[in-house]
This record gives structure tokens, sequence and C-alpha cells, in this order.
């Protein structure tokens, strides 16, 4: 188990407030497989590198397995490390690559060398062993980073930005493997990236960063049906949530969403607490959570297509309210089956039991009850 | 004849009216060593340095090959050492951080561009004080100290070049901060190491000037050295014919040298290391 308490991170010097990680706590259970997301700049590499032990923290403690690693050597740590740009030696074969690691433990070479084989047959790279990492592919490249970080059977895996130099097919394929890989191994593994979708597909938990600071922490699909805050919600999803300025309001036993000139009404079983009422906040709702309905239907909101864009599997439909009474155009998705064109008048409503609500002040805090 | 072969013509003509001089130059290089002017004919008297001392006009010089022997030792020696300082001095100016590193660097670069030459009075004394003139421990401090500056410069180069990833990688490996300089940097900047080796080697064999001016004894001498002293005491060159002779068996091996590091050199091979 890796424990990270209170860790703060400064750099000398660069910036008045050199704060890359600013009191971040995390927990990494073992054989897990966590990802740091979030965007570039949010401390996300800075916390790898704490863990690799490349970097020392300013303050904080790391510990693996109850053991205070803060000033263990990046050698001592047992951990296999893949870097974004692979970080191959450029100098040995693929053989000597792989067996490195394990040469540097003092390890005989020919069961380094037996070792190396056998880890590059679980990556499928057995053929390349003689090669120079020049005359390997990306891909290929990639494996080889893979089976040096993981031939010395490493306690934590840590990937940083393993695939973002890989071309959009391939990055499926390797991010299935890696899944797998990991899961056979059963090594906890923690990888940063700054690509969601990836972040979200391959791992059991996701640590979303933003300014040094971890927003949340949680299984993938809490986090997007979930999100704590503002920061969340919008880092999430593609195409982005829905964010409409609005006001609480409480009036005759009935809570409303007021923005200018509409009036969203709060199904009873998701009444905020009184103490918010008056708040302004942002009437959080994604795409595929509204939906075209008749005119008549109780609650509806005309607007007017501005944009259709065909994404193969449906239609994102782009809106304004022609009366000014949204601050923000919305996005929504359709079915194939909808007809809707560009200048089309359209009603719609959102679902009930989606929307989010999340305060404009205290750091866009989630209003709204989890379910 | 249609106006590009017109072009070509003019241009070729140009170019081969210019290098007739230079390669004329050669041929009577070659022509001075090996032919008698007075009988016309092909001869190598003057290549009897081979065999014997030379001895003319009141020079007189030891023979050859004690000579020869003192230019290897001493050129790879020169060698062996400006490697050996610079390259972790480059890696240190490269990749960590102490006080005073921007000043030291902005020094080196100053020291890179000044004239040595400047300095040579208050070298030999210093020389005199500690007793080191007319030795070779004298001649390499102040030849190594000369140039690496330079040396560092270049090497700090490379070594910019090399990811932090990689080095990264190294220690994540298993090695120590030194272990990845070793077994990882310096694979690394092994082309740069040949480039600086190339250049100390051709800076010592044809070092002249400091054994001119800090060694005494004629069997101390190097190759250029030697050279230098077959001018007379009057400044007046009087045996073309010898000088030229020698000035052949000195240049020789620089060419054969040349022909190979320039094929060693071109090969360099990196790869596997995308920098971000």
């Amino acid at each position: 188990m890796i424990t990270l308490s209170n860790i703060v991170k400064e750099y000398e010097g660069k910036q008045e407030s050199g704060r890359a990680v600013d009191g971040l706590n995390l927990e990494i259970r073992k054989g897990e497989f966590v990802a740091l997301l979030g965007p570039s700049g949010c401390g996300k590499t800075t916390t790898l590198m704490m863990l690799a032990g490349l970097l020392k923290p300013t303050s904080g403690e790391i510990h693996f397995n109850g053991k205070l690693v803060n000033h263990t050597e990046p050698k001592d740590r047992n951990i296999g490390m893949v870097f974004q740009s692979y970080a191959l030696y450029p100098h040995l074969t693929v053989r000597d690559n792989i067996a490195f690691p394990l040469r540097e433990r003092k390890m005989p070479k020919r069961e380094a060398y037996e070792r190396a084989k056998e880890t590059s047959r679980i990556l499928q790279i057995d053929h390349l062993l003689d090669r120079k990492p020049s005359q390997l592919s990306g891909g290929q490249q990639q494996r080889v980073a893979m089976a040096r970080a993981l031939s010395k059977d490493p306690e934590i895996l840590l990937l940083d930005e393993p695939m973002s130099n890989l071309d959009a097919r391939l990055k499926l394929d390797v991010r299935d493997e890696i899944r797998k890989i990991q899961r056979k191994l059963g090594v906890t593994t923690i990888i940063v990236t700054h690509d969601q979708e990836e972040a979200l597909a391959i791992s059991d938990r996701v640590a979303i960063l933003n300014g040094g600071r971890i927003q949340q922490y949680a299984p993938p699909h809490e986090l997007f049906n979930h999100p704590v805050n503002l920061f969340v919600a919008s880092f999430l999803g593609s195409p982005p949530m829905n964010l409409i300025l609005g006001q609480l309001k409480e009036s005759g036993g009935r809570q409303t969403v007021l923005t200018e000139g509409f009036e969203y009404e709060l199904p009873a079983e998701r009444r905020l607490e009184k103490e918010h009422m008056g708040k302004t906040v942002r009437f959080g709702i994604r795409p595929h959570d509204i939906s075209i309905c008749s005119a008549d239907q109780p609650g509806s909101l005309r607007m007017k297509v501005d944009l259709v864009e065909h994404l193969g599997s449906g239609k994102l439909v782009k809106a304004m309210d022609p009366e000014g009474r949204l601050d923000t155009m919305i996005r929504l998705l359709t079915g194939n089956e909808v007809q809707v064109e560009a200048g089309d008048d359209i009603y719609v409503t959102f679902k009930a039991d989606k929307f989010h609500l999340f305060d404009t002040e205290n750091g866009g805090l989630n209003l709204t009850q989890h379910v | 004849m249609s106006t590009r072969t017109l072009k070509q013509l003019l241009v070729h003509t140009y170019l081969t009216l210019f290098t007739l001089p230079i390669i004329a130059m050669i041929v009577w290089y070659f022509l001075a060593a090996t032919l008698n002017f007075t009988t016309g004919q092909f001869s190598f008297e003057n290549f009897s340095f081979f065999r014997e001392p030379v001895e003319y006009a009141g020079v007189e010089l030891p023979l050859i090959w004690p000579i020869v022997l003192n230019t290897l030792v001493y050129s790879f020696l020169i060698v062996f050492l400006e490697v050996f300082i610079s390259v972790p001095t480059a890696y240190a100016f490269s990749r960590l951080d102490f006080k005073g590193k921007n000043a030291a660097m902005k020094f080196l670069f100053l020291m890179r561009s000044f004239p040595g030459i400047t300095l040579i009075i208050a070298t030999f004394f210093i020389l005199v004080q500690m007793h080191l003139v007319n030795t070779y421990l004298g001649v390499l401090l102040v030849a190594v100290t000369g140039s690496l500056p330079g040396r560092v410069y270049i090497m700090k180069g490379f070594f910019d070049e090399v990811p932090w990833d990689i080095e990264w990688a190294a220690m994540v490996d298993g090695c120590t901060r030194y272990g990845a300089f070793k077994k990882v940097l310096v694979p690394f900047v092994l082309p740069g190491i040949g480039a600086i080796s190339v250049f100390s080697f051709l800076g010592a064999y044809g070092e002249w000037f400091l054994f001119k001016l800090l060694i005494f004894n004629d069997d101390m001498l190097t190759l250029a050295g030697y050279l230098a002293r077959l001018v007379t005491k009057e400044d007046q060159i009087l045996n073309y014919g010898l000088i030229t002779a020698i000035g052949l068996f000195y240049t020789l091996p620089i060419i054969v040298f040349y022909i190979f590091t320039q094929k060693v050199f071109m090969k360099v091979n990196l790869g596997g290391a995308k920098q971000v």
C-alpha cells in the first residue's frame, strides 16, 4: 500500500507561488491501478517523480507498506518506470535494455538474459531482442520500455504518459494490453495522463488533480456521475457538461433554479438544505441527459438549433436560447433517428435525476446529494 | 551548347583555376621532398633522417625515432588527461546545480576565447618558480589548462542533448547517480568524447610552441617541435628538401588518421529516446 500524506513540493525561485504540489493526500491499495489525471501543470508528473524518488517532497510523508521512503533513493524503492519518451538506452540491444535493471542487482548474466527473454515473451517482443532501440517502431519501443520496467518484478509500476507518443489506434490496443498485464502480474500501478478517456478506461480509481491538489479520487463511474465540484464536472466528459448560471430560490414549498427568465423546479426527492437558498449556482447537466421533447411538456425550454455535428454514433446538437434566458449555449446528444437541422426550433427537457448544482463560490462545491 | 552546360563549364573552369594553386602546392611539397633539384633526379637522400641524426648548417638534432615515441606518448597522454577531466566537468556544468555555476560557465566561455599567448610570460615565470621548466609535466600542465575550457564547452553541449528521462530511467533501474553517468550517459555522449579526443590529439600532435618555449633538451622534443628546430638560429631555412621530407613524414599519420576517424564518427547511432 502506498500512502501520500500532506505532500507539498515547492520549486525554488521559479515562480512566486512555486507550489507544484500543494497538500496532496492519496492512498493506493496493493494491486490497484490508479490514474493521476489533470491538465498540464496540475502537479501529476511531479507527484509521480516523488513516488519514484527522483524528486524529494518539500514536506509531507510518503509511505510504501507503512515504511517511510522520503529519503530512499530511487534505486532502492523497487519500482519500474515507463517514461513518455521511453528513455531506452540507445547503446544497448533490446535484450540488454531489459536485463539492465537485473544486471544492476548483480544478477548473473545468464539468469538476467533468461528473465529478459521471459518478460519479452509476455510483451511479444522476443523476436526483437537483438535489435537496437533505433531500429524499432514507436510501438515496439514502448513495449521494450514496459518490459524493462517489469523485468525486475517491481512492487510498483509507474507510467508517465506512456501512450502519448503512439497513434490513436495503437493506443487502444496498448491500453488494453497494459491493463491485462497489470491484472495478470498484480503489480500496483500508477499512471499519469492528461487523456481522460485513457484514465477512465484503464484504472480502478482516478485521482483528478488541479492546482497541485486532488479534486476527487474515486472510481471512474463515480467521477463521471457524481463530480464533487465544478472543476471535476467541467474537466471530465467530452462533449463537456453544460453549466448554466442561475440562482436558487424557495417559495411556497417549491425549490427552483432561476436563470434570466427560466425557472427549473427541483424534484421533491432532490431538495437541498435551506441554507443554500439564494446562492448563485451553476446548473450542470451532461449533453446526453438533455432530451428533445414536444412543446407541451411541462418544464420544457424552447431553443434554436445553431449547429448539428454528426458523431457517427449520434448527433451533437448545439442550441442557443433565442430569448437570452440562459447565459450559455447548450450541447445535447441525440440519436441518429432524430431529425434536427440548424435553424430548427426545438424543445428540451433536463433529466430530473441527473443534474448537478455547483456553488459558484466555495471552490465550486457540488450541492446536490449523491443518490 | 545549351546554356546549362555553358554555365557548368564556366563554373568548373572557375573552380579549377582557383584550386590549382593549392594542388600545385601539394605537388611541389611531394617533389621538394623526393626530387634533387640540381640533378633533376628522384632520390630519397632527404629521407636519410630515418637512419641517422640530422646535422646541417649548425643544426644538430637527435635521431627521429625517440622523437616519434615522445610524440605518441605525449599526444595520448594529452588525450587521456583532457578527456578524463573535461567529461566529468562538462557533466557537472550540464546536470548539477552548484553555487557559482553561472559565473564559472561565463568564465569558461571567456577563457575559451582568450588568446592564451598573451599569458605566456606569466606562465613561464610561474613554471620557473615551480621548477617545471624543461619538464614534460610543465608542458602538460600548460597545454591541458589551455585547451580544457574549449573541450568542456563542447562536451557540455553533448551532455545538454541527453534527455533527463534517460538518466532518471537508469536511476530507477538501480543505478546511483555515478552509475547512471558511467553506464548510460557516457555511452550516450561517446560521439562527443570521440570528437574531443580527435581535437586533443591533433592539438597535441601539432604542439610546437610550448616545446620551443619550455623544453631545452632536443631529445625531449616531439615531432612538431623537432620540425620547428630545423629552422636555423638566424631564422633561415637552408635545407628545404630535408624540411619537406620530415614534414611529409609528420603529416602522413594525420592524413591516415583523418581517413579512418571520419568514418567512425559519422556513424553516430542514437535512438530510442524521443525527446519530448
